[in-house]
């Protein structure tokens, strides 16, 4: 399922996508679809995943008197709906082949205004999964480096996921996640 | 064929050491041989080396060890699969040296290796070659295991028997660790058909007894050749007095005077001014009493109370001691015999009479190894035409340190002199710290198995040259039955697994549940009963037609 399109980019692996609004797909995607720790295709086969949001709105601050009503500002100044945006940050963590998934710095430059689609089940297992041992999480560390404050919560919640997914792969994935869990907590108390 | 182990970092500490980095946790063993290889006069030559030290420099988190139902590398694998093989060591290597076949030893060729070369795991094959001077099963070869480091058997320790006996050697280990164990490991070898060694074991606690078997062991026999073992045991220990010096009189006798001292050293000297050897308690009482008069003419009667009390202690040590004897005692032949064991039993016997038993056969036999050698015995009882060797257990008894016994002096004197006559000796103990340090550096070759207490690895360390402090800090580590040895017998110090003993070991520790156990058995019950019981009275006397029955 379509969500939006990729508007900037911070770095090669950290892009900016913008949240389809309701007059632009034909099935706009709900908060629920837009949730932190989504994975999400972006392009043709780049795997990313949403770890940060903002929220565009010009009019904020703007206190003084308007000539229309908030009802009537759709019908007088349509474009200014077009001001306000929902922006994802997307942290790029590999790519997803016909031969499977392959973690890590992706090889191509990601185009603007590329598709970001929401990842199903299926997909998300394929990328994780590593003839040799079953499930490969290879790009945490990116994560951590990169996603900044959140990346604790991110990748618990990640881990949560692939827990799920991957049953016979839960108390090694368990002993991962305790570990992150316990480091970036308490390394941040103290 | 030699494993690749690691790549060097770099120089170690010491100039004689150096750094590789392995993944290898398993061949990378403290004591293990490994070697790097320099081209030498255009040949590539092995410089052999010993790990002394290992250190994770590369691990897998500790939090990843959280759970042991998890392996470690299965949650690193989660990383990317490469990682499962995390853990780096940074392993320190003393450098031996290359093993130069004419000189039979290693020879250091100072030249360091470089960063990047590549380090391997001696082989089996090349270390039996240069570790053991001797080969097995040949003459003056003494089998005693194999290298720890190795599968048992895969390269056999072989000591050369020549330098061991000659040169004396200490087994120095801790109660229970094995050095009775190892000792007959030793008598058994030097027993060997290829050796035909004239041993004589002083065995203060009467646990070589055992060797018995290897008069009737097969692999003992060879042609018309059989070990023979001679148990002595304490009650035909005999000691003839006349050989005795001056020290041991004094030693022998408690509580004496300086007066009696004097007296005593009088009496002996005018016994020696006589033209026989051979004298007795009485001939040395009768000196004594010769001495009444002795600077105190104008009051003979001085003395009286001195020479009364020598007297007295004289005729109490001597009178009830079975040791000591005018005329008897054991000929060194017997006791000395190529192809044969004695096994001198001192159990039962004092402490002070064990220390002059041993110092009278040690005086007796260094004595007639060296007139035999300057051509001054040419038969006789001090005619010995062969080296000797002697065990001695619990030697700290025999040379204690801080305190001179009358052992002492001529076990300092064979140690020092005694290869020069073919009297060698092998010191056994289990507080090294307790014997004269003097003693103990004089032995050149070191059986040194499990030690705990701290002192007696300080005296190691001081005492003993050979063997390097990183060996040094492997002792508590030991198990029974391990053992390093070090120093002229061997080329080079080794981590050694003794041999199993091919005669049963007399030395094992008491079975004491067993033994309460058997004092409940029905045999000891019912005899301890039948000791107990009242005597009958024996019944009265009958008459039968007159007679009395």
């Amino acid at each position: 399922m379509r969500i939006g399109k990729v508007v900037s980019s911070r770095s090669h692996v950290d892009v900016l996508c913008q949240i389809d609004k309701p007059h632009e797909s034909e099935r706009p995607p709900g908060p629920a679809d837009i949730t932190f720790g989504r994975f999400v295709m972006v392009g043709e086969s780049t795997v990313g995943l949403i770890y940060d949001s903002q929220l565009q709105n010009p009019d904020f601050g703007n206190y003084g008197p308007r000539l229309s009503s908030p009802a009537q500002v759709g019908v007088f100044t349509p474009d200014y709906f077009d001001e306000q945006a929902t922006l994802v940050s997307v942290l790029l963590l590999g790519g997803l082949e016909a031969a499977g998934g392959r973690q890590g710095v992706p090889h191509e430059v990601v185009p603007i205004h590329a598709e970001v689609r929401l990842m199903d089940d299926a997909e998300i297992v394929r990328f994780h999964q590593d003839p040799a041992t079953a499930v490969q999480v290879r790009y945490v560390p990116m994560v951590l480096s990169h996603a900044g404050a959140v990346a604790a919560p991110l990748l618990m919640g990640v881990l949560d996921r692939l827990a799920g997914l991957f049953p016979q792969d839960r108390p090694r994935i368990e002993v991962l996640r305790k570990a992150l869990l316990w480091q970036t907590t308490m390394n941040a108390i103290r | 064929m030699d494993v690749l182990i690691g790549t060097v970092k770099g120089p170690g500490e010491s100039s004689h050491e150096y750094c590789f980095i392995t993944t290898d946790n398993h061949l990378s063993k403290i004591g293990e041989f490994v070697y790097y290889p320099v081209v030498l006069d255009g040949e590539r030559c092995p410089i052999l080396g010993k790990i002394t030290e290992r250190k994770l420099v590369r691990s897998l988190p500790d939090a990843f060890m959280a759970d042991p139902q998890i392996s470690p590398k299965e949650v690193a694998a989660l990383l990317g699969g490469e990682l499962g093989e995390a853990e780096l060591f940074e392993v320190t290597v003393a450098i031996a040296g290359r093993f130069d076949p004419k000189l039979k030893g290693f020879l250091n060729p100072r030249i360091p290796p470089d960063p990047g070369a590549k380090v391997y795991v001696a082989s089996n094959a090349f270390l039996t070659q240069v570790l053991s001077p001797r080969a097995q099963d040949q003459v003056g070869s003494a089998h005693l295991g194999s290298l720890l480091t190795r599968a048992p058997g895969e390269v056999p320790i072989v000591l050369d028997v020549k330098n061991l006996v000659s040169t004396h050697l200490a087994i120095l280990a801790s109660t229970g660790s094995g050095k009775s164990y190892t000792a007959g490991v030793l008598v058994e070898e030097l027993m060997k058909p290829y050796n035909r060694a004239a041993v004589l074991i002083v065995d203060p606690h009467g646990e070589y007894g055992t060797l018995n078997a290897l008069e009737s062991h097969p692999a003992f026999a060879q042609g018309g050749y059989r070990p023979r073992v001679k148990v002595i045991p304490h009650d035909r220990v005999k000691i003839r007095i006349s050989s005795l010096t001056e020290a041991d009189i004094k030693a022998l006798l408690p509580m004496m005077s300086e007066k009696m001292m004097a007296f005593i050293g009088k009496a002996f000297d005018r016994l020696k001014r006589r033209d026989s050897h051979l004298w007795g308690i009485r001939d040395l009482l009768a000196a004594l009493d010769s001495l009444r008069a002795e600077g105190a003419e104008d009051d003979p009667a001085s003395n009286a109370s001195t020479i009364e009390g020598l007297r007295w202690r004289l005729e109490d040590r001597f009178a009830r001691s079975n040791i000591f004897d005018d005329k008897d005692h054991i000929p060194l032949p017997e006791l000395f015999t190529p192809g044969q064991v004695t096994v001198l039993q001192l159990n039962e016997i004092d402490q002070v009479e064990q220390q002059i038993i041993v110092a009278t056969v040690a005086r007796r036999v260094n004595r007639a190894r060296m007139d035999t050698k300057t051509g001054k015995a040419l038969d006789g009882e001090s005619f010995i035409p062969y080296p000797v060797f002697m065990l001695l257990e619990e030697a700290h008894r025999f040379a204690p340190a801080g305190a001179s016994v009358v052992s002492t002096p001529i076990l300092k004197t064979i140690l020092a002199e005694g290869r020069k006559f073919g009297v060698g000796v092998g010191l056994i103990t289990q507080r090294p710290g307790k014997l004269d340090a003097d003693v103990l550096s004089q032995c050149m070759t070191q059986f040194i198995m499990r030690i705990v207490n701290p002192i007696d690895q300080q005296t190691i360390a001081q005492s003993v040259e050979g063997a390097g402090r990183d060996l040094l800090d492997e002792l508590p580590a030991l198990t029974k039955g391990q053992v390093i040895v070090s120093g002229v017998a061997v080329n080079t110090p080794v981590l050694c697994q003794v041999r199993a003993r091919l005669t049963e070991h007399g030395g094992e520790t008491i079975d004491a549940p067993a033994e309460w156990l058997d004092y409940f058995g029905l045999s000891q019950t019912t005899a301890r009963e039948q000791d107990a019981a009242l005597l009958a009275s024996p019944a009265k006397q009958e008459r039968y037609k007159g007679y009395s029955i």
